[in-house]
């Protein structure tokens, strides 16, 4: 049986629309620098709504980006992403990508041009945890042990960094 | 005599989507808001099929599944939990309180009648 969704898709616009304007709400609370776990959270699950029902509503683009938007937020909300300017900012700037691209999915036009690079940056986007001195003093002595002890350090740095890669 | 589906939805878009696959493969359908509303709209009735979310306010899915698992009219009914989640622990979660399977959204209106398919006959 072949089931055309099309028409059942004006309600999901409707409550896109609702969800978009409360996350940009959240958004603009948090970059008022009211961090509290709770609106991270409230945020994450608004994505993930999006996520689902734009995939199931066969908004594929739609879904994609809100999936970044997700993730990037999951992060925040596990702190490996920090809730600063430059994060809050990007998350800003993909909600107006996102209600241009859920516009532009209502009217059947093209996608904005930017949603790709924008959707890039939400996935790449990490927080570099600043050096932490006595970390740096621990792997220099752990250096010269492994040089006294005849290891091989390239192994061990490779290690380290299969490690770091995991941790990210 | 046409089979009942019930559907536990906090999202009218979804809800929708559901109703409508549902009753083109001929079912009747009830519709819930969340598990508190769904609840209580299976006051006094039988059903065939549940299809309930996971995340909604008032009554989540798992609560709203282990209450209807204590019901006599619902204790081996059918229920499919619908979830983006794709996490096996949240479907460890959901079969220990008592769903019968899991739909991961997205999903297309053929998938779902395939799964229902399955679980009904």
């Amino acid at each position: 049986m072949k089931i055309d969704l099309k028409p059942l898709r004006k309600t999901f616009f409707q409550e896109a629309g609702e969800q978009v304007a409360q996350m940009a709400a959240g958004l603009l609370t948090l970059a008022a620098g009211d961090v509290n776990p709770e609106l991270v959270n409230a945020l994450v699950r608004r994505a993930h709504f999006l996520r689902g029902a734009a995939g199931t509503f066969g908004l594929a683009e739609t879904a994609e980006f809100t999936h970044a938007m997700e993730g990037l937020l999951d992060r925040m909300r596990s702190g490996r992403v920090e809730p600063d300017r430059t994060s809050i900012d990007l998350l800003l700037e993909a909600m107006d990508v996102l209600a241009a691209l859920l516009d532009s999915a209502r009217r059947d036009t093209a996608a904005p041009a930017n949603v790709a690079a924008v959707r890039g940056r939400l996935t790449s986007a990490r927080w570099r945890t600043p050096p932490d001195p006595a970390s740096a003093r621990e792997l220099r002595r752990l250096d010269a042990e492994v040089f006294l002890q005849g290891m091989n350090p390239a192994r061990v740095r490779r290690e380290l960094c299969l490690l770091r890669r995991a941790a990210n | 005599m046409a089979k009942t589906a019930l559907i536990v939805d906090d999202s009218n878009s979804i809800r929708q989507m559901l109703g409508f696959t549902l009753r083109e493969a001929g079912f009747q359908v009830i519709e819930g808001v969340n598990g508190g509303d769904a609840l209580a709209k299976l006051e006094g009735k039988r059903v065939d099929l549940i299809i309930t979310d996971l995340n909604m306010p008032v009554m989540d899915g798992l609560t709203f599944i282990r209450a209807a698992r204590v019901r006599a009219e619902t204790k081996f009914t059918p229920i499919l939990m619908l979830t983006t989640e794709s996490h096996p622990e949240k479907r460890q979660a959901a079969k220990a309180a008592g769903a019968t399977g899991w739909i991961v959204k997205p999903f297309q209106p053929a998938q779902l009648l395939q799964v229902i398919g399955r679980v009904l006959a």
